[in-house]
């Protein structure tokens, strides 16, 4: 009974050191292009109060940017071709540049563009976020999350 | 007797040095063991029509000239540096390299000059009517070597009342080099995984006794076609292979996957190491082969 208990307990705890990725809001849709190396978009965001719901957003858009693309933009293709094979090889870069708002660095401007709405568990914000994302590029570059242009 | 064996010691380990340091890197260009990789030569040209000279086309043509220098500069923006076209013309013109008039022959002999890898061929055209004037702009990327295709977009600049036609230019190229090169990167990386694309044509001299369907090279009995194929399976990188056609004379291999870096050192790989490779295995078979390489494509002739 006690090595039942001992083999479930294991595996629980495994499994939470386990990393696992947390899904993101593909609500990210392009607003404007001012200069050359920028985007605006328009993302939503969830959290349980305004503030968490506007940092949802923001991170979602440079999710969005990041890892999927935003189809008819110059980003059509991501900034980073393979998400679970770069998180796990630049796990430091990521959590710096998310957990700690790194991302901060790279955004021009944020402003919400609705009011913050109740939704099913909590609440939801749209945030027109404006990226530097030829900074951005740069930046994976420097420290090795992609490659520069070429082999 | 001992003291002449010790000399003799003495001598023959003062020669392995002597050898061992001839063939040592020389301190001045030694990087201590830092490898980069050996970059593509990418040049961008102008689309010229049948006719068009290819030499007075960017004199004459000013937003053809814009549209190549915002080609460029995307590049640049992306830290790459491209070989530049209108200097090797100019070089082209100054040592007298064009000998025909055809421009097609010409637009080859630049690139073959340049000795880049990827062209990437710019056609602008212009569009003028009673609701504005617009620039529809072609982009496409070639390997040189082989014409695989590695990026291709139509920009369009949108409808203006204008007649700068350079800006206009300059708007369609904007609005999708950064895609353009985009696309072009992901092909890159295809590359570094899957390993870079080579044509291998191997034919027989003239008065060669041999044939690809001779049965009596070497001791496994097959035709050379065969052996050449097994070999080929083993040697190409992931064992990506593409036989174009086999006759009795010739065999064209016309996509064959070899690294960007030697598995074993880590150095540079090219299509030269790998020609290198086919000779050896025909000498293995006691055949006399010569080898050529033209940037990507190896050619080998067995006597």
């Amino acid at each position: 009974m006690k090595i039942k208990l001992f083999i479930i307990i294991s595996i629980l705890g495994l499994y939470s050191c386990s990393p696992k990725i947390q899904p993101y809001s593909g609500e990210v849709n392009f607003l404007y292009k001012e200069a050359q190396g920028t985007i605006a978009v328009k993302s939503t965001g969830y959290g349980k109060n305004q503030s968490e719901a506007v940092t949802d957003s923001q991170l979602n858009a440079f999710k969005v940017i990041l890892f999927k693309g935003i189809p008819g933009t110059e980003l059509n293709v991501p900034l980073i071709e393979n998400e679970n094979d770069a998180k796990s090889k630049n796990n430091a870069y990521f959590k710096k540049l998310f957990d700690e708002a790194n991302y901060k660095t790279f955004m021009m401007s944020s402003t919400e563009s609705s009011n913050l709405i109740k939704v099913k568990g909590g609440k939801k914000i749209s945030v027109d976020v404006k990226i530097n994302y030829n900074s951005l590029r740069k930046d994976l570059e420097q420290n090795q999350v992609i490659r520069k242009f070429g082999f | 007797m001992i003291k002449t064996k010790q000399k003799i010691i003495t001598l023959i380990a003062l020669l392995c040095c002597w050898t061992t340091s001839a063939f040592s890197q020389s301190s001045s260009t030694n990087s201590g063991g830092q490898k980069l990789t050996v970059q593509p030569k990418i040049m961008v040209i102008p689309f010229t029509k049948q006719g068009e000279d290819i030499r007075t086309i960017l004199e004459e043509d000013v937003n053809r000239r814009i549209a190549i220098t915002k080609i460029k500069e995307a590049f640049d923006g992306r830290g790459f540096t491209t070989v530049d076209f209108t200097a090797k013309l100019k070089a082209a013109k100054d040592n007298n390299v064009f000998t025909s008039d055809n421009q097609m022959d010409i637009k080859t002999q630049i690139i073959q000059m340049s000795g880049a890898d990827i062209y990437v061929q710019a056609e602008v055209s212009v569009q003028k009517g009673e609701s504005g004037s617009s620039v529809t702009l072609i982009l496409t990327g070639y390997e040189a070597s082989t014409g695989n295709s590695l990026s291709n977009k139509v920009g369009e600049s949108g409808k203006f009342y204008t007649d700068d036609i350079g800006k206009l230019a300059s708007k369609a190229v904007g609005n999708i080099a950064e895609d353009f090169l985009n696309v072009m990167q992901t092909k890159f990386t295809d590359i570094v995984n899957n390993g870079r694309s080579v044509i291998i044509d191997i034919s027989f001299d003239a008065g060669s006794q041999y044939t690809m369907a001779s049965e009596n090279i070497g001791s496994s009995g097959l035709p050379l076609s065969d052996q050449l194929e097994e070999w080929m399976e083993k040697n190409s990188y992931k064992n990506n292979y593409h036989i174009q056609g086999t006759t009795d004379l010739k065999l064209i291999f016309d996509d064959v996957r070899i690294p960007l870096k030697d598995q074993a050192t880590g150095n540079n790989y090219n299509s030269n190491k790998f020609a290198l490779e086919i000779f050896k295995f025909l000498k293995s078979l006691m055949l006399e082969p010569k080898k050529d390489v033209k940037g990507s494509t190896i050619y080998v002739t067995i006597k």
